[in-house]
């Protein structure tokens, strides 16, 4: 059975709009073949997870609560910010500011934003979604993986990278491995070395971490001061995936 | 409308923000319960980090219920979450196989049957919210739609595109979707709880 044809007989039997006797062949199916049972359950579990738009708003606004929860009692320090200074010395920091700001913009005017500048402006490493949950405690959570996790957290890209790149020898398989050790790499301004990895995620087409990968490839590429590769990259990110918007602002400051 | 019962007028109120998802109610519940359950949930094998993620999902169950319909509070609502995020942690201290470190006194309230079930398959739930979270603006909006019961000639108009174009995009992304949850190294464990 095709993939789509699967899908579509699942979401015609869960929304109980099947002819009688579609249904009575698909149920004697569904008796026979356990892997298309799970796959039925798994359909309806999502759907009934995900389906009403007031719980990912509310999802949203849990996730801003517990910011600001943690702000204020996990880190007391992290509340007074730099408005505790005295006004005169808040007036010289935001003048001296203005006055850096004035000068990078009269040095940086007359040439074009290199590949680097454009890199540092938009690299950030992406976040850690790997067992994100409580990672030191689960179970199938190897003490490796817990460290890569850990040193990837704390920005230790250097061992991150060696961990990952370990784990892989392990676990071949799992690409999100490869994409960590990638962004490890280009966090240590390592561009090299991340390339043939995303390209390698690229290629084999996994369900996670596509858009991601098409995305750091482009900003190694930059970091690289390739910027025809860079850009080829960059048109390849379709509109609605992952840093479009930020794409596209790329592709007109390089023009 | 849903009729939401609490003996404690100021529990009342904050039921009664939750359901829009009002964040000053959010916010005010954090601050009547968190503390509690931070502590409970440090006294039994587990870290500050586990007692806000079970507290959350503890208030997304929490939030369902009142979505579905008629609530009523037997207890305080500081203890309905306290009991719900202890049932969470203990559930997650079996399937790990770690020790609870004091044996709590048996609480009287029991917890609505839909509430059980939800707090059940919370663990799974935020899998799905994590992987649902990685797809594009696009996908996400197409599956919202399609979740909701929307046609998929009334989903094409809503983004300005044709209804063939949001059959095959709906396919790929819940395909994207359904294939990174069954990928997902914690997925098989949860499936066998």
């Amino acid at each position: 059975m095709e993939e789509q044809e699967k899908y579509d007989l699942i979401e015609q039997y869960l929304s109980g709009k099947m002819e009688k006797a579609a249904q009575l062949d698909f149920e004697n199916q569904l008796k026979s073949n356990s892997a298309l049972q799970q796959e039925v359950v798994l359909h309806r579990q999502v759907e009934e997870s995900l389906k009403g738009e007031g719980i990912h708003d509310f999802r949203a606004k849990l996730k801003k609560a517990d910011q600001k929860w943690e702000t204020k009692h996990s880190n007391p320090k992290a509340s007074t910010p730099i408005f505790s200074l005295p006004i005169r010395r808040l007036l010289l920091v935001a003048a001296s500011f203005l006055l850096l700001v004035l000068a990078y913009n009269f040095f940086d005017s007359s040439s074009n934003q290199g590949g680097t500048n454009l890199y540092a402006q938009h690299f950030t490493p992406y976040k850690m979604v790997l067992n994100q949950r409580s990672s030191s405690n689960a179970p199938n959570t190897s003490p490796a993986l817990t460290q890569a996790i850990e040193a990837y957290e704390q920005k230790d890209f250097a061992t991150a990278a060696q961990a990952f790149a370990t784990l892989q020898q392990e676990s071949p398989k799992v690409l999100s491995l490869v994409f960590y050790q990638a962004i490890s790499e280009l966090s240590q301004q390592k561009p090299q070395t991340a390339i043939p990895l995303l390209k390698n995620i690229l290629a084999q087409a996994p369900p996670l971490f596509v858009e991601q990968s098409q995305w750091y490839l482009a900003l190694a590429y930059l970091q690289m001061e390739d910027q025809g590769a860079a850009q080829k990259e960059l048109e390849k990110i379709v509109d609605g995936a992952f840093k479009y918007k930020e794409a596209q602002e790329i592709l007109r400051s390089m023009q | 409308m849903t009729m939401i019962k609490a003996a404690n007028s100021d529990d009342h109120q904050l039921l009664e923000g939750i359901l829009p998802g009002r964040s000053p109610a959010i916010e005010a519940v954090y601050e009547l319960a968190l503390p509690a359950v931070i502590q409970w949930v440090k006294e039994n094998n587990g870290s500050e980090v586990d007692a806000r993620d079970i507290f959350q999902e503890a208030l997304i169950a929490l939030f369902r219920k009142l979505e579905k319909g008629d609530f009523t509070l037997t207890c305080t609502l500081k203890s309905f979450i306290r009991i719900m995020c202890r049932n969470l942690w203990l559930s997650r201290l079996r399937n790990k196989n770690r020790q609870c470190s004091s044996l709590e006194e048996v609480e009287l309230v029991d917890l609505d049957i839909d509430i059980e079930s939800r707090l059940e398959q919370s663990e799974k739930e935020q899998l799905f919210f994590k992987h649902f979270d990685l797809l594009g603006e696009k996908c996400r909006k197409i599956l919202q739609y399609f979740f909701d019961k929307m046609p998929l000639k009334q989903i094409a108009a809503k983004l300005d595109t044709s209804e063939n174009y949001i059959k095959k995009r709906k396919f790929v992304c819940k395909e994207k979707l359904i294939k990174a949850i069954q990928t997902d190294p914690n997925f098989a464990e949860l499936s066998n709880q």
